[in-house]
């Protein structure tokens, strides 16, 4: 069982840190970025209302529309494979390469999520992340630490030392020359693939399709240039339909970056059909539950209903401190402050649903307005209830909670504990305290209690 | 007049009295009759907020032993204190034969201080005057759960002399967050630092807010950095 | 695990759903062509027009020399406004971007169609809101002439201006049926990726021109 201070060792050495520093630069941009879209839309509450009700929706009718989805995707000539877990599900994919031995990705939360390129890796088959920040990460040997942006922590100078050191490229800071570089180098890889893996944004379930949304084009070189596609699904991803679909577009890429569309919107409808020019020859989509199943129907349901645009991530006080590393799970920010331990567990993310103010400007933004701080409190719950709490605060609040069910008792210490306050005061501040009341004034000093508490101000008022 | 029931808060009653006795005067200019129901204590929020259900309930039922038995609206000066017992009260004590109808009752007497004053009252200026320039700090749970946007900047906008500014990302946390601040003090001081660094950029002369807790924190952090700025409970600020 | 498996456990797997219906976003009144011209230089591309049917060939011809590309790829749909042959006759060569079937000569094709290549499309629709157009796959419409190309010209009639993606959408319930790939353009490709500095053209085309045809 995880300690709900265990965030705090992982995120206390990144404050501060220039990592940091770019992810706040970064998330206020996107942040800025999305007011500007939406104040431009007529009524974006109104389809945020939508989006919400769409979603909801199919998650109450999962089966039904996955049934669906299957009988349509088999259709159009594409192979359903189901995965309970992340083993099975890495075991799935394994297979479908088989014998190929180089496989492009394109950005997928959920085949991080399964550690699907070290399964790939151990069964010889070379992996390439082909979204430019993720590459970069791949590179580096690092996870990514933003949804949609993965090294928003790096520099540009820490990027060009790293292309110079694993590309033997000229050592450069110009953010569009290492583009060209990382598009040259990739460009290559692109032709020689014998594989294509993709995650998926949304599944339609009236046509089978699945849909990417990416700004880069290698979504789209990733699911037609190699021979065959696999795109790996979180279970929960569909929308019933077309109609739907272009709802949740609507509202996804404006929360994302502020764009009023991502520049692929991209739908695959099964392989290359007959008389077409190109497309893979194979398409296989491997929908996964890994924990997510045993949401729906309980409080935490509406978790599921996230589309993965980032928007809480980047108006979160905690993320913009120290961004996603400090989260120790590949979800980070509010959305995984939640979905990590609800889905994956408490035992080992217990931490996360402790990481918020609770300040609630997570659920302002959401487009699919997800009551973040209602689960966040859910999970908190839970994670009580198992002892996950430092014993100190467990028993301070407990007594804390007697005394005030009991008003003699509760003056009582209430009177001790301010005169303890004003005894360690000097000229009106506290600025030390012993034990655990010591992290508060760490971080900032206590202004001293006035002598006389306001109820018995009152009451002398009251007899004046 | 009415009398309203006055639900001081914890923090107030023991860390800022100045701010319940601002807040008596506030409501007495507003015209009301103020009672303090006696053995009030604390709403039980910082055990909600900490997943410590049977602690929370406990102060939850004593709260509500407290306050049911009053008459007219319960005013509560934070926005935060008035959320948890508006919305969080009922949810838990659902299914409690006792207590769920009594949480019930109590929420919808509920308000919190500004919108009380104009929502409820229709006050919008309370004759009060504080020269110098001011920012305002809208606490979360007041400004997202309870909508409290414009009652508290309708109040500051009558004030003779006041001239408010507006702190880059105003409606952002401070970092408080109850328990937050304990368990994750440095990240706490984090998010505190980038927004009294925007406070300070706006050089004002005070510094207002709606919660007593949020405004400790602040008070605390401005006092490390040597500032001068004013640290005062929109209470204080229009009892003047 | 099977398929029968994996749903059966879901609660209430063997009920119907009906959607709840949907409601198109209401945008104000606008001169359309005017509008999707300026979304679309919003994010980075070229309008060009709107032009006569028949000037659509020269135009393109100029956009390519433009470039300085030798080689194009098009869609068969855009030989009716006589591209290919004006390209042809200034010397430009026609790479097809038909793959086959067999594997080897798949990658040598691709390798082809990768180089310094103009992409030639037509459009099914063009939305107004976002600057954007949309590409139905199918025979003779080849996906990699609007994504391996340095250069992505585009010929859209103005008819097929719809207001956004919704709009479309709903009048178009069948767009993706019977095709593998609808894909919706909106700019050059594009990244953010390093410290945020925009950057054109990561992975697929540098340029996008989009030559309005009324």
């Amino acid at each position: 069982m995880i300690s709900p201070v265990a965030f705090r060792g992982r995120a206390a050495p990144l404050i501060g840190s220039p990592q940091a520093a770019a992810v706040e630069r970064g998330t206020r941009r996107f942040s800025s970025h999305r007011a500007e879209a939406v104040a431009e839309y007529p009524d974006f509450d109104a389809m945020r209302r939508q989006a919400r009700e769409i979603r909801l929706h199919t998650l109450s009718h999962l089966g039904h529309y996955l049934g669906e989805f299957a009988a349509n995707c088999e259709a159009a000539g594409g192979r359903m494979h189901w995965a309970g877990d992340a083993e099975e599900a890495v075991s799935i994919i394994c297979g479908l390469v088989g014998s190929r031995r180089l496989a492009v990705k394109a950005k997928s939360m959920v085949t991080e999520e399964i550690e699907l390129n070290h399964g790939l890796e151990a069964a010889g088959v070379e992996v390439v992340e082909t979204d430019l920040g993720e590459f970069i990460a791949q590179l580096a040997g690092e996870r990514p630490s933003h949804i949609i942006a993965p090294v928003l922590h790096k520099t540009a100078v820490e990027i060009g030392l790293l292309f110079a050191d694993k590309l033997g490229s000229p050592n450069t800071s110009d953010s569009s020359e290492l583009n060209q570089i990382a598009r040259r180098h990739l460009r290559r890889i692109f032709l020689e693939a014998d594989v294509g893996i993709s995650g998926v944004n949304l599944g339609v379930a009236s046509t089978g399709s699945i849909v990417t949304v990416t700004n880069e084009g290698n979504g789209r070189l990733v699911t037609t240039l190699p021979r065959v596609h696999i795109a790996v699904m979180g279970m929960e991803r569909l929308v019933p339909g077309i109609a739907e679909l272009g709802v949740v577009l609507e509202v996804l890429a404006r929360s994302a970056t502020g764009q009023r569309l991502s520049a692929y919107t991209n739908l695959v409808t099964g392989p290359r059909q007959p008389g077409e020019a190109d497309g893979p020859d194979e398409l296989h989509i491997v929908v996964v539950d890994n924990g997510r199943s045993q949401l729906l129907g309980g409080p935490l349901e509406e978790i599921l209903a996230c589309i993965r645009c980032g928007a809480c991530l980047n108006v979160c006080p905690v993320f913009k401190q120290v961004g996603g590393h400090a989260y120790g799970s590949v979800y980070s920010g509010p959305v995984g402050a939640v979905f990590a331990p609800a889905v994956f567990g408490l035992d080992e993310h217990g931490d996360l649903p402790f990481a918020s103010t609770l300040c609630g400007a997570c659920k302002e933004v959401c487009p699919i307005g997800i009551d973040i701080p209602r689960m966040l409190l859910e999970l908190r719950r839970r994670s009580a209830e198992l002892g996950i709490h430092p014993r100190w605060l467990e028993f301070g609040l407990d007594t804390f909670s007697r005394a005030a069910s009991l008003p003699s008792l509760w003056s009582a210490g209430g009177s001790s504990l301010t005169g303890f306050l004003r005894m360690r005061a000097i000229d009106g501040w506290v600025e030390s305290l012993p034990g655990p009341a010591g992290d508060w004034t760490m971080a900032r000093a206590l202004g001293a209690p006035p002598k006389k508490r306001f109820q018995a101000r009152w009451r002398r008022r009251g007899k004046g | 007049m009415a009398v309203v029931q006055l639900f001081a808060t914890c923090l107030v009653d023991w860390l800022a009295p100045q701010v319940g006795d601002a807040t008596v005067m506030v409501l007495e200019k507003a015209g009301c009759t103020v009672a303090v129901p006696a053995g009030q204590t604390c709403c039980g929020q910082p055990a909600y907020n900490a997943g410590l259900e049977p602690q929370a309930r406990r102060m939850a039922a004593h709260t509500l032993d407290v306050l049911d038995g009053t008459q007219g609206p319960v005013v509560v000066p934070s926005g935060s204190c008035a959320d948890m017992l508006i919305h969080h009260l009922p949810e838990l004590m659902a299914g409690d034969e006792k207590y769920e109808p009594m949480a019930l009752r109590v929420a919808a007497r509920v308000r919190e201080l500004t919108a009380f004053l104009v929502d409820d009252l229709g006050v919008h200026d309370l004759e009060a005057a504080s020269p110098g320039k001011a920012v305002f700090h809208p606490s979360c749970h007041g400004l997202r759960n309870l909508g409290l946007r414009q009652q508290p900047l309708t109040l500051l906008d009558g004030v003779e002399g006041l001239e408010l500014v507006s702190q880059e990302g105003r409606e952002e946390c401070c970092g408080f967050g109850g328990l937050f601040s304990l368990e994750l003090p440095e990240m706490s001081e984090a998010i505190l630092n980038a927004k009294l660094d925007s406070i300070e950029d706006c050089h004002p002369d005070q510094l207002i807010g709606v919660d007593v807790s949020c405004l400790l924190h602040m008070a605390g952090g401005l006092h490390r950095r040597g500032s001068a700025i004013q640290v005062r409970h929109i209470a204080e600020v229009l009892g003047g | 695990m099977e398929k029968a498996e994996f749903i059966g456990r879901l609660p209430r797997a063997q009920e119907p759903a009906t959607a709840p219906p949907t409601h198109l976003p209401r945008f104000e009144q606008v001169d359309s062509i005017v509008q999707f011209a300026a979304r679309l230089r919003s994010v980075d591309g070229h309008d060009h027009g709107p032009v006569r049917p028949d000037q659509v060939a020269g135009l393109v011809h100029d956009l390519v020399e433009a470039a300085e590309l030798e080689a194009f790829v098009c869609w068969n749909d855009v030989e009716r406004y006589g591209v290919v042959a004006r390209l042809e006759s200034a010397g430009a060569r026609r790479v097809s971007g038909d793959l086959g079937s067999d594997d080897g000569g798949r990658k040598q094709r691709l390798g082809a169609l990768a180089g310094r290549v103009a992409g030639i499309t037509g459009a099914d629709a063009g939305l107004v809101e976002s600057g954007s157009i949309v590409l139905r796959s199918g025979p003779g419409r080849p996906r990699s002439a609007s994504l391996l190309a340095e250069t992505h010209i585009v010929i859209l009639p103005v008819v097929r201006l719809f207001r956004s993606l919704p709009h479309y959408l709903a009048q178009h319930p069948g767009a993706v049926g019977g095709i593998s790939n609808l894909v919706v353009v909106t700019g050059p490709s594009r990244t953010g990726d390093i410290e945020q500095q925009l950057t054109l053209g990561v992975h697929g085309p540098q340029a996008l021109h989009v030559v309005l045809v009324s």
